[in-house]
């Protein structure tokens, strides 16, 4: 059953933007409960597999399941509905809307416009919405605007929509890009916080964040699939040292 | 925030007692004059709404207009006594009259071909109901059409203004139907529960005084629910809310219809105080006036572009009846639309947000954010 089994499985799936394949017939399966980190060089197909998989970009191969449910392009809403909620490499937030109001967006408990016709107060998980407040360490900033938080606290606000949403899959797309040294640390507390509730799969450069979250590693290389496993095998494997040639590996 | 909207409160509680308190001022000219003002304050809401509030600039919004004042302006038609001068049996439109070919039966069924779609008008009932349901209707076929094909931005005002004009153009064309160019004149009163709303009465004033407030009170209440904040959502970041879960294109459509409705209404009000529908009302120059009636009161603020539609709208009137003014009030107007739009981007609700702040918010270090417009 799809309420007590949700792994993520992807299919052999692929797309083809008119004659480019950015990827082709890639599986892989993340189990319940599971932090996975996508690596891959620039132009791999990792930011491309996550749009297929959230429904942002329609696989014109392969499918994709939450457990027993066929998540293949279905329209992205629909997907965020059945339980994958997705961050953006570019932070994505309500800019004109208060940091209390981006949650509360987030917090309804549902997304139909009748059934949200009336107060704010009501059919909202508050409980949770200061409880997130206080994960994401936005607590003295919930009546500024979105729009002037700093780029880490941005991210964090969108970490905490995701929290909120408290999807079954969450896919995070570079959660630490262009943040400092002390915004990775807190990033990476609200990120292990996340761990073992959710099923995660992470697109990640930063390896120091990477040895900190990762129970397993994919690598995808010019849109395949290269090589999975712990951190350790991935450093020794010969096809990624092959793939990363002249880099002398990942690390 | 609580202070914040006690500004809010108040600013509303002095807009609805001056409205409600001009009948002690002015004759019923006046009124009537006031009355249609009121009613352009209505459109500056819908514009609020779609343009503010969802991000939606409709450059056609008189299509809706339009729509809602040609329904109970046939309703208003049919019920004028120039209607039952024929001779012949129930009420015949004049222009129907003077177009009809030789022989044809002078009655409402069969004068022309298309003439029984004016039979339910009959009923003012018919008309007052369709004078919304049909915006309502139109809104949303094209609603659905273009937010579920991710048509947006600025293709989503090229479209609605490439509608209005091509109805505009039907509506002349179909003249036998619609009275063409020069629309319905000769209109009776509305009659609504046994009470005549005489254009040039109290009564007909209060009637869209009442219905400019409870449309302002209406959609300030749906711009705060959960469904008005979803909406800013999608307005801000319409990806952010589609990961979310929530269907963007649902909602937008929502609105827009919405938008339709109290456009619509406006229509209707703007028949029963002018006593005449043109197609001018589907003019282009019309629709784009009222975005800047909104731009100029604040679009993001519904009460600051209600305003912002009655004061330009007094202005013009003021302004063009002096005769200094005669020939060069539209570029009086125009310029003032311009110092408006380079100095405050926000409108005039804009500016009165920013002195309102300075009363509540004590600047200190922490405290750098903005209020929600």
């Amino acid at each position: 059953m799809t309420e007590n089994n949700y792994n993520l499985m992807v299919d052999g799936v692929g797309v083809n933007f008119s004659g480019f394949q950015a990827v082709s017939n890639f599986s892989m399966v993340v189990e319940q409960g599971e932090m996975r980190v996508l690596l891959g060089a620039n132009g791999a197909g990792k930011t491309t597999l996550m749009d297929m998989i959230c429904g942002k970009t329609q696989s014109t191969e392969g499918r994709i399941f939450i457990g027993d449910t066929e998540i293949t392009n279905k329209p992205p809403h629909t997907i965020a509905r059945m339980g994958v909620g997705r961050k953006f490499q570019i932070p994505s937030v309500f800019k004109e809307l208060t940091v209390r109001q981006n949650l509360s967006v987030a917090a309804m408990k549902n997304t139909s416009v009748f059934a949200n016709l009336g107060s704010l107060k009501r059919r909202i998980h508050l409980d949770k919405l200061e409880e997130t407040l206080e994960l994401i360490n936005l607590t003295r900033r919930t009546e500024d605007l979105a729009g002037n938080l700093s780029h880490g606290e941005t991210q964090w606000l969108e970490l905490g929509l995701l929290v909120i949403l408290n999807p079954k899959i969450i896919l995070l797309d570079e959660p630490t890009a262009g943040m400092t040294a002390d915004e990775t640390l807190k990033t990476s507390r609200i990120v292990n916080d996340l761990k073992g509730r959710h099923t995660i799969v992470a697109v990640e450069h930063d390896m120091a964040f990477v040895r900190e979250i990762a129970d397993k590693i994919t690598v995808m290389h010019q849109g395949k699939f290269l090589a999975e496993g712990r951190i350790g095998d991935i450093e020794k494997s010969q096809a990624v040292k092959d793939a990363y040639l002249g880099s002398g590996g990942i690390a | 925030m609580l202070k914040h909207n006690h500004f809010r409160i108040a600013a509303y509680a002095i807009f609805i007692v001056t409205v409600l308190s001009l009948p002690a001022f002015f004759d019923e000219f006046w009124l009537n004059r006031a009355s249609k003002y009121l009613v352009y304050g209505m459109l500056g809401v819908a514009i609020s709404l779609c343009w503010g509030y969802a991000g939606i600039l409709n450059l056609g919004q008189g299509l809706f207009f339009g729509a809602g004042a040609y329904m109970l302006g046939m309703s208003l038609k049919l019920a004028s006594p120039t209607s039952l001068q024929h001779g012949g049996e129930g009420p015949v439109p004049d222009f129907m009259l003077r177009n009809a070919e030789p022989g044809a039966l002078t009655e409402l069924c069969c004068i022309n071909s298309g003439s029984y779609l004016w039979l339910p008008f009959q009923s003012q009932a018919f008309g007052l109901i369709m004078a919304i349901v049909l915006p309502v209707l139109l809104a949303f076929i094209l609603g659905s059409i273009i937010f579920r094909k991710g048509v947006s931005g600025v293709f989503i005002s090229i479209i609605t203004l490439a509608l209005v004009l091509l109805v505009r153009l039907l509506v002349v064309d179909a003249q036998a139907l619609t009275g063409g160019f020069n629309g319905l004149t000769d209109l009776g009163w509305l009659t609504f529960g046994g009470y005549e709303f005489d254009p040039y009465s109290v009564a007909t004033y209060y009637l869209a005084a009442v219905s400019l407030i409870l449309t302002l009170l209406v959609t300030r209440l749906l711009v705060n629910s959960r469904a008005g904040l979803v909406m800013q959502g999608i307005r801000d970041d319409e990806n952010r809310a589609k990961y979310l879960g929530f269907d963007a294109a649902a909602y937008q459509t929502f609105f827009f219809c919405v938008s339709a409705a109290i456009s619509g209404f406006a229509g209707l009000l703007y028949v029963v105080t002018s006593e005449f529908v043109s197609p001018t009302f589907m003019d282009l120059a019309f629709s784009i006036s009222m975005v800047i009636w909104a731009a100029v009161g604040g679009r993001g603020s519904l009460l600051g572009a209600c305003i912002g539609a009655i004061v330009i709208n007094v202005l013009g009137a003021t302004i063009s009846e002096s005769e200094v003014f005669v020939e060069s009030w539209q570029a009086i107007v125009g310029l003032f639309f311009v110092l408006v739009v380079l100095f405050m981007p926000n409108g005039m609700a804009g500016v009165v947000h920013g002195w309102c702040r300075r009363f509540i918010t004590k600047p200190s270090k922490s405290d750098i954010g903005g209020q929600p417009q």
